[in-house]
């Protein structure tokens, strides 16, 4: 079987700006509480985080949605600059951060276009009552590492042992092996799946919507990054209704 | 002490000559008056007949036409070669006179005389203003912001001034420096007083006249050099980089000055050694003279490594898709080639042959790894101007990568005659102005009668040099 | 140099030597808020230490700050070494006696603080010695299990230059230093000075062998010491050109911006030192206002070569045409407070030095050197603060991150130790070794001739 490549797809058009991918994001991967001094000092740490552009003036004012990611980038830039190897590409299409390795010179946070880098600059505190919570599966970092977003890969690694041990292929789209965020998403605007399998929903948006006069795009190609996210483009349907 | 005798050929016979047994003025103007032979006669019909047919070539060019701008690669490719060996030679008096190196006092004439050049050059620089796309056709500007709110034809303008500027700065400093020359050759000749006495335009030197040319000097000095960096600027900017879409080098206007700097100290070097062995000089060239250059040449050569590798490192580095292409264009793509041998030319010869003590301190030596500077020099220009002409400049929607890359232009014969109008016409006027601009400074090698003597010191001689400033 | 003043052999070594044999009346005093200054700079590290870098101003996105450019700018000024005392030694400068030693042990403290400002930056400095090859085989130590740091990273490549710049700094500050050694140490009574200067000076008598060997010994080591000199602080720009999504960063010219910077910012650290130090010890017979002048001439010169430079990163800067660049620079232009700091920085970094300088009067005036050129280093700083600081902002599309700094307490805290460190160093130094070399002087003083010419004296110098 052909090795796995990890992608996602965001359909902004299904996307409404809930912002309960980012809650399931800190539940599932033990991120710290974001307390109101972490929004006033612009340290906050989401791994998903929902941006709200607002287009046109009062009374048409519009609210544009869009969730970003690290997008797990083919020539990742934040991967050449780590001095200690704490970033790095599995064979899986995976951008994956060592925390234990990191030492926290944040060179690879300034190199990512997409600013998706997050930086542990205090020592996480749960109260007692919110410790049960935490996930097993996932490290809890101390200060001065840096975290991003690993497409849940906790969650793929567990899934892909348990269908090896117990015999039973993975299904695409199958909630053990998607990412929290995906599995949380309720009008289903997050996709994730295996693009070297051609019959993935993935691969199968890929193909539909990749072409050059289809919705889908990337973010901020010109730096060539060759990141692993497609982004489907919003349907307007202003344009019909316009006079001018 | 034996080195000091061996190596000091120049000091030595000074100070034979100060004690009265034959004067340096009398002996430089016999050598300078002499008829000239047969071999400089050849070498000036050589180098006329050539600047004819580079003239002609130029009128070939321009009748076939500016449409094509691939064609006109090689032109380009020479007129940028002129000014970036010929017209980089004359900073080497400008730099050795601030930092007041005396050993530059027998060749700094032979690097003003260089200035010449410069009207060879605007006369190739002509056609190519019509070459150059105007701003209206789609091509960025470096200067402002709204490529319609300037005239189309600015670039070509504001080039033209600064070149015509540039060019008159360097005639201007040739003829300051050479003024007490042509004096002395006025007073001390008959017959051909009066082209001296014009030249010499009143000359007398009292003591006002000395300390305005140290001024004036000064300052054309300092300007000479602010134009040579402002006009490899436009170069390097308007006719360089605008033609090459998504290469955004902000060292490229340093590396190209540095590059001239390296192609006139690569000529004067060629220059020196020809008047030292073939020009009757040998009593005033001496082995310093080469040595210091070839211990420029070395260092200027190990530069050139330096700004290469800062482009190279800030443009491989990111690996961005437009910057991949223009590292395709310029270096790993269809000119690999040529880039393998610029650099071998320009930065491998010159740097490992210059680390040996046999090499960089001989008479022979500098010259001969001069000859593979300029070699490596032009092929450096053909490597930038030939692709960026030859360059099919639309950009792909999707992929926002070049359409095509250009293969290596094919030199034909127009090319050709001008590439060698472009070499033989510098050296043309060049030889023809040396009959009267004396090509060792009789003012500043008897200045130095001054300044420097052999002293009793201890049990030995040393050579001890006045500082007056 | 026009005035000229011979010494005697003995008056040059009662001189140089005075500050070493005994304190001078301020010395405690200096240092001791100095060390202070440096007190507090620590707690503020250790503040730092125990509770992790959230006490400093930085914050996503700009996720580099004070130290950063505290490291640049140090290394900028550790520039200063080479320039003075290597390149002046290959051009065979004799205006250079008095100061190569003063400038190298500036060198010397100020790349030990640019290492420290790196241990300050990093989440968790007890793991930093991850950047270094060590070897799989290290007993005792926990470490990644043979895992070599990363080549292509500039900040692996940044320890390689700066240790050897530091290495190299060092075996020049001592092979220089060791006729002084010998001198101080047959000047000093018996004691356990005596004999630490003893093994120190490793037996220099002043034999004719041993004085070649000196000799030659400071010429191979400046060209040895060239290449560093050009590939230290190009690989330090390279830490912020190689990035391509930072805005004003990824600019070809950085690398031969930050030297010429450097050059401008440590020479200009010289000439406050040769001040100071003119002032502190009265050296009036040594440091002549023709040293000044010389090295004012060479300042304008390079500071020129330097604006030069600016304008070229700018101009490509806004070349592309691309928003989020045009927005950087118009935020750096028109918005407090980086407008205010982008005008201070061309003022005290360019503009009134420079201005001072085309003046013969200025430039011959320790006082006047002393000011412009503290003027010069603070404009430095806030240089190298505005490449980095706006540039990390982001002002790209997605103004959803936009982001802003301000330096905290504990950030300015050690700033202030880098600086007090610098100093304290250079005046420890003094107090145990001459900083200004009596035998250079010495050397300077036996080649002094005159030529008489007509009724003018020309003051001569003898070229070996």
């Amino acid at each position: 079987m052909k090795q796995s490549k990890w992608g996602m797809v965001v359909d902004l058009d299904k996307c409404n700006g809930c912002q309960a991918c980012v809650v399931a994001c800190q539940s599932e991967n033990n991120i710290p509480l974001q307390k109101k001094s972490d929004y006033d000092e612009n340290r906050v740490i989401q791994w998903i985080r929902v941006e709200r552009y607002w287009e046109g003036s009062f009374p048409d004012v519009k609210a544009k949605f869009i969730p970003i990611m690290c997008q797990h980038c083919d020539e990742a830039p934040c991967e050449p600059v780590c001095p200690v190897f704490a970033s790095y590409h599995n064979n899986e299409g995976l951008n994956v951060q060592v925390y234990n390795r990191c030492i926290g010179t944040r060179f690879c946070a300034n190199n990512c276009p997409y600013q998706v880098r997050f930086f542990n600059f205090w020592e996480a505190e749960w109260p007692d009552s919110l410790k049960n919570q935490l996930n097993p599966d996932v490290t809890v970092r101390s200060r001065g590492i840096m975290e991003k977003c690993t497409f849940c890969v906790q969650k793929i690694r567990r899934t892909k042992r348990d269908a090896k041990v117990n015999g039973f292929e993975v299904e695409d789209g199958a909630r053990e092996i998607n990412p929290a965020c995906v599995n949380s998403c309720n009008t289903e605007a997050l996709i994730f799946g295996d693009m070297n399998n051609p019959e993935s929903k993935i691969s199968r948006i890929k193909a539909k919507e990749g072409k050059k006069d289809g919705r889908g795009y990337h973010l901020m190609e010109h730096y060539g990054t060759s990141p692993n996210v497609l982004y489907l483009k919003k349907i307007d349907n202003s344009k019909k209704t316009k006079s001018h | 002490m034996k080195k000091i005798k061996n190596n000091l050929i120049f000091t030595e016979r000074v100070i034979e000559r100060s004690l009265g047994k034959v004067p340096v003025n009398k002996e430089l103007i016999n050598i300078h008056n002499r008829k000239r032979g047969n071999t400089f006669n050849l070498f000036l019909y050589i180098t006329a007949f050539l600047s004819v047919i580079g003239v002609v070539g130029i009128i070939l060019r321009i009748m076939n036409g500016f449409d094509d701008m691939s064609a006109w690669s090689y032109y380009v490719t020479a007129c940028m070669f002129i000014f970036t060996t010929f017209m980089g030679a004359p900073m080497f008096s400008m730099a050795t006179k601030v930092a007041r190196g005396n050993w530059r006092r027998p060749i700094s004439r032979m690097s003003e005389i260089f200035c010449i050049s410069g009207i060879a050059g605007l006369i190739f620089f002509i056609p190519i203003l019509w070459v150059l796309p105007s701003l209206e056709d789609g091509r960025k500007t470096l200067w402002f912001f709204d490529p319609g709110k300037v005239p189309a034809y600015s670039p070509h303008i504001w080039t033209t001034l600064a070149l015509i500027g540039f060019v008159l700065t360097a005639l201007t400093l040739l003829w300051l420096n050479a003024r007490p020359d042509f004096a002395i050759l006025r007073d001390k000749s008959k017959g051909k007083s009066k082209i001296y006495s014009f030249l010499a335009h009143g000359w007398v030197g009292s003591t006002h006249q000395w300390g305005a040319l140290r001024d004036r000097v000064s300052v054309l000095g300092i300007f000479y050099f602010m134009l040579l960096l402002t006009v490899l600027y436009f170069f390097a900017s308007d006719f360089l980089m605008a033609l090459i879409p998504g290469w955004v080098d902000s060292l490229y206007p340093v590396t190209l000055s540095h590059n001239a700097i390296q192609g006139g100290v690569a000529i004067l070097t060629i220059a020196v050694f020809i008047m030292w062995k073939w020009g009757g000089y040998q009593n005033f060239i001496g082995l310093d003279q080469l040595w210091g250059l070839g211990k420029l040449l070395f260092g200027i050569s190990l530069l050139w490594f330096w700004f290469f590798i800062s482009s190279l490192m800030v443009l491989w580095y990111g690996k961005k898709p437009n910057e991949r292409d223009v590292l395709q264009l310029l270096m790993f793509g269809k000119y690999l080639p040529i880039f393998i041998f610029t650099f071998f030319f320009v930065c491998i010869v010159p740097f490992f042959s210059l680390t040996l003590d046999s090499i960089r301190k001989s008479y022979y030596g500098p010259p001969i790894i001069a000859i593979s500077v300029l070699i490596g020099n032009f092929l450096d220009r053909f490597r930038h101007y030939g692709s960026a002409y030859s360059l099919d400049r639309t950009i792909d929607d999707a992929t926002h990568r070049f359409a095509s890359l250009p293969d290596i232009v094919i030199p034909n014969m127009v090319d050709l005659m001008v590439i060698f109008g472009a070499v033989s016409m510098p050296l043309f006027f060049i030889l023809i102005i040396s009959k009267y601009v004396p090509v060792i400074s009789l003012w500043e090698n008897r200045e130095y009668l001054l300044y420097g003597s052999h002293e009793k010191y201890y049990k030995t001689e040393v050579l001890v040099e006045g500082k007056p400033y | 140099m026009q005035e000229h003043q011979q010494l005697s052999d003995s008056e040059i070594t009662e001189d140089l030597t005075a500050p070493v044999i005994r304190s001078a009346r301020w010395f405690w005093s200096v240092v001791g808020s100095l060390g202070f200054i440096m007190l507090v700079g620590i707690s503020g590290y250790i503040y730092e230490l125990y509770s992790g870098l959230g006490v400093t101003g930085v914050q996503r996105p700009v996720y580099w700050g004070a130290y950063i450019t505290n490291f640049v700018f140090w290394i900028g000024i550790s520039h200063a070494g080479i320039m003075v005392s290597a390149i002046l030694r290959l051009t065979q400068a004799e205006w250079k006696r008095p100061i190569t030693r003063a400038a190298e042990v500036l060198t010397l403290f100020s790349l030990i603080a640019a290492l420290s400002n790196i241990m300050f930056h990093v989440g968790r400095p007890w793991r930093i010695y991850w950047i270094t090859p060590l070897p799989p085989i290290f007993i005792g130590f926990d470490f990644a299990r043979g895992i070599w740091p990363n080549v292509r990273s500039p900040f692996v490549w940044d320890p390689v230059a700066v240790g050897t710049y530091l290495l190299s700094t060092i075996l020049f500050v001592y092979t220089c230093l060791i006729p002084d050694i010998a001198l101080v140490r047959d000047k000093v009574k018996a004691g356990p000075a005596k004999i630490i200067y003893s093994i120190l000076a490793l037996g220099f008598r002043g034999t004719p062998r041993q004085w070649k060997v000196q000799g030659t010994a400071p010429i191979l080591l400046s060209a040895l010491v060239l290449p560093i000199f050009v590939s230290v602080h190009s690989i330090v720009s390279w830490d912020f050109a190689v990035s391509i999504a930072v805005e004003g960063w990824h600019s070809t010219i950085f690398a031969p911006y930050f030297i010429i910077g450097a050059i401008h910012s440590g020479v200009s650290g010289v000439v406050t030192l040769m001040a100071g130090l003119l002032w502190l010890y009265k050296l009036d017979k040594y440091i002549k206002p023709d040293h000044f002048d010389a090295i004012g001439r060479l300042l304008v010169v390079v500071a020129t070569i330097w604006f030069f430079a600016l304008f070229l990163e700018w101009v490509y800067a806004l070349y592309p045409l691309e928003d989020p660049e045009i927005a950087l620079r118009n935020m750096q232009v028109s918005q407090p407070p980086w407008s205010y700091l982008f005008i201070v920085f061309l003022l005290t970094g360019f503009f009134i030095p420079v201005g001072a300088w085309l003046f013969k009067s200025v430039r011959r005036n320790p006082m006047w050197m002393f000011f412009t050129t503290i003027l010069v280093n603070i404009g430095m700083w806030l240089e190298r603060f505005l490449i980095i600081v706006p540039g990390l902002s982001r002002r790209t599309e997605l103004s959803f991150n936009w982001g802003t700094y301000t330096p905290s307490l504990v950030e300015i805290g050690l700033v202030a130790f880098t600086f007090a460190f610098v100093i304290c160093g250079v005046l420890v130094f003094a107090r145990i070794f001459p900083l200004i070399p009596p035998f250079d002087i010495k050397e300077g003083m036996r080649f002094r001739h005159v030529i008489k010419i007509g009724k003018k004296n020309i003051s001569a110098v003898v070229r070996e």
